[in-house]
């Protein structure tokens, strides 16, 4: 790709980027070339690491410090920005080129108001006396949806929601009219529903204003739903790069191919595994010969080995693989990730479906209440209450999977640690294997948690860093007393199953990469053959290459463990694909309650039918009404009065402010918490 | 935020009522006679002094009550007598006190002008010589025994090169104006006396320009730190997209940001000055406060002492909470969370 | 794991390395160590122990057979400081460990505990750190009477609570990590939780807090002797010699090498703090 047609906005060319100086420099983006027209939305794809927020932040030169460009041109409206002198930088940043960034709430000055800081670049750029650009920021986040932008305007960004923030961030990069906006993971740090309505409103704000977009994410679907190109990229570089609509119906390099195809989805079985990449994205300091993708692929030859393919044009599309040339790759080999599941409870002989019922309960939640009191120093106040857990019910038994999907802030965390009594319950019942346990202490507790174990989210937070992962796997047979050579033993057993091997007992937890991480995280869980173990959020620190491999074991472990999962994610995908059974929860409260499939097909609550409908869907195959929820999920410190949801219900009535919905049940194991509930159907 | 400050000044009872107990602690827990140590040898002699003294002080009662009487006679302002000046402690600290304020003022202000561009330099031209020089400078200033340093400079500056005056307040020729806040340069700019003015600036220049090597090495180091804390932050990569200059992004955005919690070091700051306080009006024959401490401890004019201990402790703890107040009126985040009582 | 070097010219080559790495902190160490040599070897590089007196060579400014002078009784200055340090280093040595182990413990105690046990010890610390630490130093010494040995206690008496916040705050911190609430979920009892998981990753913090106190505590103790509440004549302590030098201004000798002697070692021990910081933190370091 070379030369700059007119009338393109954006000519990059063979752009390099790297990290540190001197020798010890890593190049982390690697001969980048794209051009961009007018009003176009370009979709940026890649794991952690792949040059994606490097490629984007050299356009208008907001490298972080130590890195830098090493090669290459980047053509804005015919002028080449790397080598214009600051001064005219700072005249196109913002007012030609703006950003949004991932966290909204990092992009804000905490100390300044909302105000002032959308206006600035009106002000910076002389464009409006502070008056003027004060009335024009108004206009701007009334455009965006925040209500009362006057006073709106006022406040701090703390007093903002992440969604609210997120709008303001986008207003303050639209307010100059540039014709180019770079979003960086623009939805990455907000809930669903909440991901939803911007993707939505960069979509809006692209076609009624001719703003082009490059649009950044990690996720395939969320760049697909707006994008009308899409560039893959992986280890610094582009590998495929064309049509959405070809790159997701055709997908030509096996990277593309294998992230669709590990994906949870409805089409994909639940007795199936998920079709994972193995192995984990290379860093960018030590890249494999050849393609970088090689190691990992299941196509890979000799030629992989030993050059980089160039990047060619294949049908519509550019793509950077040897045998995309031919139009399309070679038939796919066998299934080339073998299960790693061995035998190793020997009480369970012969694999159960997941499905057949299984009488006994493990676990079960009555009424279960749990407030956390805002801590007050001041006598004679009373104390905020957050609403954590309200009234909860729900029962897990042996076999199943419980999965628990809902947003931010609704309880589901807190839900995971009384189940495990690691938080005591203000009120309600917990009974576990028959016994009542909520108010167990000391050293019965201590025993009984022999039968109970956690997963936790962050791969990075749940091991010492200063002990051996062995020790790690090893910590709950030492705290019931497994002599010293049958724990070793079943270190290396656990180990084994998870896919690490035993060599990996002796090293430390910031050896390993996050992936590894959490396959010791669920090995330690296993190590006792517990009855119940509670996930919370496994998998959503992963890079989404790794997802699928953690996802793949989470069923490994249940069709060779048969014991009760609760599986927490605000992924409903994932939940999904992984859990016999689904509760929906909302502001502390149950809202929807019932086996995964019927749940997710014919949804009876509102609320699950907006957060079913939030996730993007890839393939776009069927063209789904969206449902758009209004506003941002309430505070949990004050609920509103009635039914939780109806703030942000398009079905509300004069009733739903007043009583709230009983969660009952509606048809065998089945049950809603809601005054009208949907007739069934999406 | 009033109801906020309320609910502050209401916790510093305990915390002034701790403090008492304490001082009263430490007065008892004398290894020698508690009368002879708080009336001196001279009137632990006379067997109706010590008789007027344990009943005051209701020594001849269990140590609760003692406790109690203490406190009591706290309330009414009796810090019993010095036995070096024969005055009640409490006089003696009140006519002190000025001069003491007038020294840490200056100290405080000449620091904060000092170090606050020096930290941003330093942080901004983080690992080039600026830095290096800024570090090293400030390095030495907090390791700096202060009282050595006082007196080379008394002996560099007063002794051999004559441009610095005197030990003292003004010169011995000069009437102090007249007393309306008891602070020299406040007074004679009421007075409109420009000479005494200058003459007591003059005197006030060096002593609180050493004093000032701790706080401005204490206060640069932080603003450099919260600098360097800042600088990396998203907000501001934001605002350099909107099309700022590197300057404006410094000083519009990060140094605002990086010198809030600075604030809350500046009250720390001010123990090391009470310190500083005491050996710099000893050095320099500053009457304030700290020189009257000095003599109490040469002298182990014990209830003088402990007068001083308590009056600083005070002084500490009020300097604190204003900080605190401060702090929170500047940081929006913080302020929220106090008003709603989360802090 | 730490590897130990396999021998002496591979732990060179390392030693080696370091120092270029971090010229910060190999500055730092050579001056403690240096310190340390020349206070333990008092005895050794100077004759005469630090209170002989010789009215023949009083007030005698430096010269090669008393390099640093000689005071008002005629004592080698540079023998009384090295022997000075005997008493300044181990005093703050000693203060920072008493208030170490007692602020470890209370601060262990109250963060892991919580509840009463917390409240207690919190309001208790609240108190002593509503005193300037000096100020309250100088009070406890003040009642004890003046000597080194008071002048230790009294500072120890001041020292543990800052500790005890850090300790506490480090412990609060800890105990919300998932790794703890895993500890704690794999039915580990708790003390053990405690002691095997929580303050192995509290205790460097706390020792490299320690560590930059020494230099604070040789401060503090010097100037608890100039204000005649430490270590009294004829013993050689730093703060004390620099007092009895404001009587021989015009002899300049007598104050400035004891007050270089302060100056030059807490300076030391601040470098390392920093140094071992920018170590701990590369964000907050000094160098890329």
């Amino acid at each position: 790709m070379n030369g700059g047609r007119t009338g393109d906005l954006l000519v990059v060319n063979d752009l390099h980027v790297a990290v540190g100086g001197g020798a010890g420099a890593i190049e982390v983006v690697r001969g980048v070339s794209f051009r961009l027209g007018s009003g176009e939305v370009l979709g940026l794809v890649g794991e952690s690491g792949s040059g994606k927020t490097m490629t984007v932040s050299a356009i208008p030169r907001l490298l972080p410090s130590g890195a830098k460009v090493t090669g290459g041109t980047v053509c804005f409206k015919g002028e080449d920005l790397l080598g214009v002198p600051r001064q005219r930088l700072s005249e196109v940043r913002g007012k030609e080129i703006s950003m949004v960034f991932q966290d909204s709430l990092t992009s804000l000055d905490p100390i300044m108001r909302v105000g002032p800081q959308v206006r600035e670049p009106l002000v910076l750029h002389r464009l409006a006396g502070r008056r003027a650009a004060t009335l024009t920021a108004q206009q701007e986040l009334h455009r965006l949806g925040i209500p009362d932008p006057g006073r709106a305007m006022m406040r701090y960004p703390h007093e903002f929601s992440g969604g609210m923030r997120q709008r303001a961030v986008i207003a303050t990069a639209l307010i100059a009219a540039p014709p180019l906006v770079i979003a960086d993971e623009p939805t990455t740090a907000l809930d669903a529903t909440v991901q939803a309505q911007i993707l939505d409103l960069l979509g809006r704000l692209n076609r009624e204003l001719g703003v082009a977009v490059i649009l950044i994410s990690h996720d395939l679907a969320v760049v697909s739903e707006i994008s009308k190109t899409v560039a893959v990229m992986y280890a610094g570089r582009f590998v495929e790069f064309g049509p959405t609509r070809d790159l997701l119906a055709q997908p030509r390099h096996p990277y593309t191919r294998a992230l669709l195809q590990s994906m949870p989805s409805p089409d994909v079985p639940k007795t199936r595994r998920l079709a994972a990449i193995p192995g984990e994205p290379p860093l960018a300091g030590a890249l494999p010969s050849g393609c970088p993708f090689h190691p990992r692929c299941p196509y890979a030859a000799e030629i992989c080995r030993s050059a980089e393919p160039p990047l060619e044009p294949v049908g519509h599309s550019l793509v950077s693989c040897w045998f995309a040339k031919d139009g399309s790759l070679p038939a796919a080999p066998k299934e080339t990730v073998t299960s790693t599941v061995r035998v190793l409870a020997p009480d369970v002989s012969e694999t159960v479906e997941p499905e057949s019922p299984a009488p006994d309960a493990i676990l079960s939640l009555e009424h279960v209440t749990r407030h956390f009191l805002m801590p007050n120093r001041l006598p004679f106040t009373a104390p905020a209450h957050v609403h954590a857990l309200d009234d909860v019910s729900l029962t897990v038994r042996r076999g199943q999977v419980l999965g628990i999907a809902g947003e931010s802030g609704c309880g589901k965390t807190t839900l995971g640690r009384c189940a495990l009594r690691l938080l005591d319950v203000d009120s309600g019942r917990i009974r576990f294997m028959g016994r009542d346990i909520t108010r167990t202490g000391g050293e019965d507790l201590r025993q009984l948690r022999r039968y109970m174990q956690p997963i936790f989210q962050d791969p990075y937070a749940s091991l010492n860093p200063r002990s051996p992962i062995g020790d790690s796997v090893g910590e709950p047979l030492i705290a019931f007393g497994v002599a010293h050579d049958e724990r070793k033993r079943r270190v290396r057993e656990v180990l084994d199953f998870v896919g690490l091997g035993a060599r990996y007992a002796a090293h430390l937890p910031h050896e390993l990469s996050g992936g590894q991480r959490q396959r010791v995280g669920i090995a330690r869980a296993i190590a006792l053959n517990p009855e119940l173990i509670v996930a919370d959020e496994p998998i959503s620190a992963l890079d989404v290459s790794v997802q699928a491999q953690i996802i793949n074991l989470f069923k490994d472990m249940q069709r060779e463990f048969h014991l009760a999962l609760i599986f927490i994610s605000h992924d409903l995908r994932v939940v999904r694909h992984l859990s016999t059974h689904i509760a929906i929860m909302f502001l502390g409260q149950v809202v929807e309650h019932g086996p995964s499939e019927v749940v997710c097909s014919r949804p009876l609550h509102p609320y699950t039918a907006a957060l079913l409908s939030s996730v993007p869907a890839v393939l776009g195959a069927a063209p789904r009404e969206r449902i758009v929820l209004s506003g941002d999920p309430p505070s949990p410190s004050a609920p509103p009065s009635g039914c939780r949801f109806r703030t942000r219900c398009r079905f509300a009535q004069a009733v739903c402010a007043q009583t709230p919905p009983e969660l009952h049940e509606v048809e065998a194991g089945r049950a809603v918490a809601c005054h009208f509930p949907l007739s069934g159907g999406g | 935020m009033i109801g906020y400050v309320a609910r502050r000044l209401f916790l510093l009872v305990p915390i002034l009522l701790g403090m008492t107990v304490i001082a009263f602690a430490v007065s008892r827990a004398i290894p020698t006679d508690p009368v002879v140590a708080a009336l001196g040898q001279q009137a632990a002699d006379h067997p109706a002094i010590v008789a007027a003294y344990r009943h005051h002080w209701g020594l001849d009662q269990p140590l609760p009550m003692q406790y109690l009487t203490y406190v009591k006679n706290l309330l009414h302002g009796d810090l019993s007598d010095s036995i070096y000046t024969h005055r009640p402690v409490t006089q003696d600290l009140r006519s002190y006190m000025p001069a003491t304020i007038e020294l840490a003022t200056a100290t405080i202000l000449l620091s904060t002008i000092l170090s606050v561009p020096l930290g941003i330099v330093a942080a901004v031209t983080r690992g080039t010589t600026p830095d290096l020089i800024v570090r090293l400078v400030t390095l030495v200033g907090v390791a700096m025994p202060i009282f050595w340093l006082a007196l080379a400079a008394l002996d560099v500056f007063y002794l051999h090169l004559g441009i610095a005056p005197a030990p003292g307040r003004l010169n011995p020729t000069d009437a102090p104006p007249p007393n309306v806040t008891g602070m020299y340069t406040v007074d004679s700019l009421i007075a409109g006396n420009m000479k005494t003015f200058w003459d007591a600036v003059s005197h006030l220049a060096l002593p609180a320009l050493i004093m000032a090597t701790w706080s401005t090495g204490t206060l640069t180091r932080m603003t450099r730190t919260s600098m360097l804390s800042v600088l990396p932050q998203g907000f501001l990569r934001m605002v350099r997209s909107k099309g700022a200059t590197e300057l404006h992004t410094v000083l519009g955005h990060a140094a605002p940001n990086a010198l809030i919690p600075v604030v809350t070091v500046v009250g720390l700051a001010y123990g090391d000055l009470l310190t500083g306080v005491i050996l710099i009006e000893t050095i320099f024959g500053w009457p304030g406060i700290g020189h009257y401490a000095y003599e109490a401890a040469i002298y182990a004019d014990f209830p003088a002492i402990m007068g001083v201990t308590l009056v600083f402790g005070v002084i500490y703890t009020i300097v604190n909470l204003c900080v605190d107040l401060v702090y929170a009126a500047l940081d929006p985040r913080i302020r929220a969370a106090m008003i709603s009582g989360r802090r | 794991m730490s590897s130990l070097p396999a021998h002496p010219a591979a732990a060179a080559r390392r030693g080696l390395m370091f120092a270029r790495q971090d010229p910060q902190m190999t500055i730092a160490l050579a001056i403690i160590v240096a310190w340390l040599v020349a206070i333990a070897g008092a005895g050794l590089f100077t004759r005469g122990g630090p209170i002989a007196e010789d009215i023949d060579v009083l007030l005698q400014a430096p010269s090669a057979a008393h390099p640093f002078g000689t005071d008002q009784l005629g004592r080698d200055v540079l023998r009384r400081v090295l022997y000075g340090g005997q008493a300044s280093l181990p005093a703050a040595v000693v203060v920072v460990c008493i208030g170490l182990a007692v602020g470890t413990a209370l601060g262990a105690a109250a963060g892991y505990l919580g509840g009463a046990v917390d409240e207690v010890v919190m309001r208790v610390t609240d108190m002593v750190l509503a005193f300037p630490v000096l100020v309250l130093a100088m009070a406890v010494a003040a009642a004890l009477g003046a000597s080194l040995s008071h002048g230790v206690v009294a500072l120890a008496a001041v020292w543990w609570p800052q500790y005890v916040r850090v300790c506490r705050g480090l412990v609060l911190d800890l105990r919300e990590k998932e790794y703890v609430v895993a500890s704690r979920a794999s039915g580990r009892l708790p003390l053990h939780t405690l002691y095997l998981v929580i303050m192995p990753n509290v205790l460097p913090a706390l020792l490299v807090m320690a560590a930059i106190d020494v230099g604070r505590a040789i401060l503090y103790f010097a100037t608890l002797s100039f204000l005649g509440l430490g270590a009294k004549p004829p013993q050689p302590e730093w703060g004390a010699m620099v007092s009895s030098g404001v009587d021989v201004m015009d002899q300049w000798w007598v104050a400035t090498f004891p007050g270089l002697a302060i100056l030059s070692l807490v300076f030391a021990f601040n470098l390392l703090g920093d140094s071992i910081r920018d170590a701990l933190d590369p964000w907050l370091g000094g160098r890329r």
